[in-house]
């Protein structure tokens, strides 16, 4: 997949995995790696990202003496998903109009 | 390798960071690696799974743009010469005038000393005069004695007073030196007070 669209989709899948419970980064590979596959340096960014925009919120909790770094999403997070999905006719609107360009042959 | 040298190789690539944005990636990738480690993956592989170090700093780098990023330590070093060679004006100025204070606080603590000690030596001089008075009036008495018997014991009365006071300044000299010299030890044992280093005993 194209990387600018998979850097826009990477965001929902995270906020996604999150509606189901709060998690830390390797679980959050092995879920979102389910679906799209993702690497541990394309998490970070859109980590940060999410947290810089108030999507999600992080916390540390101790774990077979070490800290494991929990992300949890935020009410304004779960706005930003649903505004994702209620977008989804419209993408598929631009989907039909790419395609029907794409397919004419004059 | 292993998490530490991975880790370690990092935070090397990574220099161009401050310590605590470095800080907050080593802990991140620690933490991956140790999930890893901990389903059931050796080591080894854990960090082999993480990433290339060498693409995974060039990944951070670039989405780091727009942050503050450290000078190069070359670049900073001829940049901190510079600076301190068009700062001389300034700081040696400011040097020199806190050499100069320094200078002039040594030489009141001197002058201090050199005027306390005056007290006991103008009162040793004192006892010197008083004794060197005695010993010429102790001189001429022989002389009077034949000529006048009123003179020789005004001169005697005299001899005995300077005597006298001879001894009063001279025990006033001794019981001043004495004081001066233990205040002098505790002074300058205070004024080295702050050079000292302390040493604990165990």
């Amino acid at each position: 997949m194209d990387a600018q669209l998979k850097k826009g989709f990477l965001e929902y899948c995270i906020l996604a995995v999150l509606c189901k419970g709060d998690s830390y980064g390797y679980q959050m590979i092995k879920d979102v790696s389910t679906c799209i596959n993702i690497s541990e340096s394309t998490l970070y960014p859109i980590l940060k990202r999410l947290e810089t925009g108030k999507f999600l919120s992080t916390y540390s909790v101790e774990h077979n003496s070490r800290l494991r770094r929990y992300h949890k999403i935020t009410p304004s997070g779960r706005a930003y998903l649903q505004d994702f999905l209620k977008q989804w006719p419209q993408i598929i609107d631009i989907y039909e109009f790419i395609k029907e360009g794409a397919e004419s042959h004059e | 390798m292993n998490k530490r040298q991975f880790l370690d190789a990092l935070n090397k690539e990574l220099r161009v960071l401050s310590r605590s944005e470095r800080k907050v990636f080593i802990s991140y990738y620690d933490e991956l690696i140790e999930d890893e480690i901990e389903s059931g993956t050796l080591e080894e592989t854990a960090v082999s799974v993480v990433g290339d170090v060498k693409q995974i700093a060039n990944d951070i780098l670039k989405n780091q743009e727009g942050t503050k990023i450290k000078l190069s330590s070359t670049r900073s070093k001829v940049f901190n010469i510079v600076l301190l060679v068009l700062g001389f004006p300034l700081w040696g100025s400011l040097l020199l005038m806190l050499a100069l204070l320094l200078l002039m606080l040594a030489l009141i603590v001197l002058m201090g000393y050199m005027l306390i000690w005056f007290i006991p030596l103008i009162l040793g001089m004192g006892a010197m005069l008083f004794l060197g008075m005695g010993a010429t009036f102790i001189y001429f008495l022989p002389i009077t004695i034949s000529q006048n018997l009123a003179a020789t014991f005004v001169l005697l009365g005299l001899t005995a007073l300077a005597i006298g006071g001879a001894g009063i300044f001279g025990v006033a000299t001794l019981v001043s030196s004495k004081c001066l010299v233990k205040g002098s030890i505790t002074f300058t044992r205070l004024l080295l007070r702050p050079f000292h280093r302390k040493e604990i005993i165990t």
